[in-house]
């Protein structure tokens, strides 16, 4: 079942970002979006949780059930890591406290730790935390691991796979492929403001006989830059 | 909306907190002292930090929008009106009991001078100073009331400008045409206002709405361009300011 089917033009002023790109994302799979620096994959994902004013045609999916996890940390300084936790309970009805605070605890961070003192690691951490622990439909992840390390990963990708079913789409944007390439089913590789190719992991794996990240590599050696 | 209040309270206390304790200690410190010109001076930092605090308010929530702050709410189970009353209610609440408080210390200082000194000398000279209220009509005690809802009505205005400019970029408009659209609507919110207001002061006479803003009748054009150069009126032309930056630094579609 198809959750979103467009086709898509976007720019900002004097950039081009899509033009008539198609776009096709089905319900319940795994998605990497991968493509070069400032080739539009936070716009993309900014686009389809209608953050920016576009508006994109979602099947199966209302609005609120869209979970986005932006690239940087965007609450109140005042609050500590459980005051802004119990804010989202407070205001996002499909938020669950007990898995935040589940994995809080996985993750060793202090719930009193104020948030601007947080690292850039743990910042990212306590965003994806949030995203995940909404009971959304559709999850956007913008750039969920640098700074992160290698056993949060794990307790990532973990987190990952707890929270998927058949009804749950995740669209992940990052350049760390082989983190997520053994959990993805497809990858939306962005080759230039028109095309947006979409290719199933095991197809690149089986076909090519190459991982994600070194098809990646080999594919964008030769796109030309727009 | 009560729970909006409650986060939004908490964002701004430790500033509502220093505003407060900085203006009591400077009441505090020269207690003493019996110049006329401290009063009148007081009554205007009341004045003018509660103006202040009202607008700073606006503008940090309108600089909210450029940011990713305005995502916090985004896809809450709460609605958009829901929030923006939220936020009114709590930049009203802000600069409302800032004033009160603040009114309360200023006339309870005036009245112990009144009563070890000589009030009839303050009496008879801070007839300019709008917030002194001892020993004086029913309907001077209404002061800080009308400078609250003046403070209100500003902020109100800024919001609706605000809120008719995102919604017309929204849907494609130009900026210049938007801006020129919020203009006029700012004209005829200027005209609606003053005509409820001659009718509130024809009607209920006793309450003296002729302080709350805009306190100049314009009925005309050129009225009211005379009213644009009022105080009032470089607020909404700071908004002009804040909707030129947005309009600079904003991100748009344009092929959409």
């Amino acid at each position: 079942m198809e959750i979103i089917k467009d086709t898509i033009t976007f720019m900002y002023p004097n950039k081009l970002v899509f033009e008539n790109v198609e776009i096709k994302i089905n319900q319940g799979e795994i998605y990497l979006l991968i493509g070069r620096n400032g080739c539009g994959k936070s716009t993309l994902l900014r686009l389809l949780a209608k953050i920016e004013p576009y508006q994109f045609k979602l099947h199966l999916v209302n609005e609120k059930e869209i979970s986005y996890m932006p690239s940087d940390l965007v609450y109140y300084s005042y609050m500590k890591i459980i005051d802004l936790l119990k804010f989202y309970d407070d205001t996002h009805h499909n938020f669950s406290l007990d898995f935040a605070l589940k994995y809080l605890d996985e993750f060793k961070l202090n719930p009193k730790q104020k948030i601007k003192k947080l690292s850039m690691g743990e910042q990212k951490i306590l965003n994806y935390l949030i995203c995940l622990s909404k009971n959304a439909k559709l999850y956007l992840i913008d750039e969920p691991f640098p700074y992160v390390d290698l056993l949060n990963d794990e307790i990532f990708r973990n987190m990952i796979i707890n929270r998927y079913d058949e009804t749950k789409t995740f669209i992940i944007a990052t350049h760390q492929i082989n983190e997520f390439e053994k959990l993805a089913s497809y990858c939306l590789l962005i080759k230039g403001y028109k095309t947006i190719e979409c290719l199933s992991t095991d197809e690149i794996r089986s076909t090519v006989s190459l991982s994600v990240e070194d098809y990646f590599k080999e594919v964008m050696r030769y796109v030309k830059g727009d | 909306m009560l729970k909006v209040i409650k986060y939004e309270l908490r964002r701004f206390v430790n500033l509502y907190i220093i505003l407060l304790a900085g203006c009591l200690i400077f009441f505090l410190l020269d207690f003493n002292k019996h110049l006329l010109m401290l009063y009148q001076l007081h009554a205007s930092i009341i004045e003018i930090i509660t103006t202040g605090l009202a607008l700073y308010l606006i503008i940090i929530y309108i600089l909210d929008d450029y940011k990713n702050k305005k995502l916090l709410y985004q896809k809450a189970s709460l609605t958009k009106t829901q929030e923006f009353l939220g936020k009114l209610f709590t930049m009203i609440m802000l600069f409302g009991s800032y004033l009160f408080i603040m009114t309360f210390v200023y006339n309870l200082k005036l009245y112990i001078l009144y009563k070890h000194h000589y009030l009839e000398y303050l009496r008879l000279n801070l007839d300019h100073t709008y917030l002194a209220l001892i020993g004086r009509d029913f309907k001077e005690w209404l002061y800080p009331l009308h400078l609250c809802l003046k403070n209100t009505y500003t902020i109100v205005t800024l919001a609706l400008m605000y809120g008719i400019f995102t919604k017309l970029r929204e849907k494609r408009y130009d900026s210049y045409n938007c801006i020129v659209i919020c203009f006029l609507i700012s004209a005829i919110i200027y005209y609606l206002s003053n005509y409820l207001v001659k009718l509130l002061d024809e009607t209920l006479p006793f309450l003296d709405f002729s302080y709350i803003t805009p306190r100049l009748r314009a009925f005309g054009l050129e009225d009211y361009l005379v009213n644009i150069l009022s105080v009032n009126s470089l607020a909404v032309v700071l908004l002009y300011f804040i909707i030129m930056i947005k309009f600079i630094t904003k991100k748009r579609s344009d092929n959409q």
